[in-house]
């Protein structure tokens, strides 16, 4: 009868496993960042109104942001009357309301794959 | 481009015309520059993005339209009646399935988009009462 006798080291298996929260917490914050460098540059690209100023389109922005169990991105307008451009005329002049579809979607595209990407 | 068959579904409904007091109310929302009514509700129609969540070879994906009812604020300001209309519009909508309007596209289905409702607003452009519904529209846009 043929015995087969497999022999293997466990210590890198159980230090990717002891690694794998921080690893992955890692992954995630570099995923947001670049998400939110994407979106602000996709804001002032697709903000649709004319400039009058450019004040407005130039300050619109997205930052990641994260702490104990969350990680977020923010989107605002640095004007002041940005509020009226997102919710004021039917919302005909809004792009953060659109964006938290559109780059949402993005996101969720990057995090599908997370998971596979991550290395060792 | 809006398909045609969701303008229609919508003019043509006397149920509709009467719970907003009367006919030419519905625009597209990027064609109307001011308020279109002082005297009453009006629709507006926003046709926005199409997303693909996923590459694929059909290149096709649900866009995202919103359907706003609005009502001069200085009328009233009771949603009652604003939501009255948004269930009227999600009854003839909702059903339709792969239907063709006049301009030979053909609508697959309709969904409810995210969020689905809005809450209760006031629009400071048009000085209204509004709330809106979001939907997601599967059409051959590329047919277009």
């Amino acid at each position: 009868m043929a015995r087969t006798r497999v022999e293997y080291d466990d210590a890198r298996l159980r230090k990717n496993i002891s690694n794998f929260d921080n690893t992955f917490r890692r992954n995630l914050r570099a995923v947001a960042e670049f998400q939110a460098a994407e979106t602000t540059g996709w804001l002032k690209t697709n903000a649709r109104w004319t400039d009058r100023t450019g004040a407005a389109r130039s300050g619109l922005y997205a930052i990641p942001n994260w702490g104990p169990g969350f990680i977020e991105i923010y989107m605002a307008y640095s004007v002041w009357y940005g509020i009226w451009l997102e919710t004021a005329h039917d919302r005909k002049y809004a792009i953060i309301t659109p964006a938290m579809r559109i780059m949402g979607d993005a996101l969720m595209q990057k995090l599908n794959g997370l998971l596979d990407e991550m290395q060792p | 481009m809006m398909p045609n068959i969701i303008y229609q579904r919508l003019v043509n409904d006397s149920q509709l015309e009467t719970l907003l007091g009367g006919s030419g109310r519905i625009h597209e929302s990027q064609s109307v520059d001011k308020r279109v009514s002082d005297n009453g509700f009006f629709v507006l129609i926003s046709f926005e993005e199409t997303l693909l969540s996923a590459p694929s070879k059909l290149s096709r994906g649900p866009r995202t339209i919103t359907i706003s009812v609005h009502r001069p604020w200085e009328i009233d300001r009771d949603y009652d009646s604003i939501t009255a209309i948004l269930n009227r519009i999600d009854e003839l909508i909702l059903p339709i399935e792969d239907e063709s309007g006049t301009d030979g596209i053909r609508v697959t289905s309709i969904r409810r988009g995210s969020p689905a409702r809005s809450a209760n607003h006031s629009d400071e452009g048009y000085k209204t009462a509004t709330r809106w519904a979001t939907y997601g529209v599967l059409y051959q846009e590329y047919a277009a």
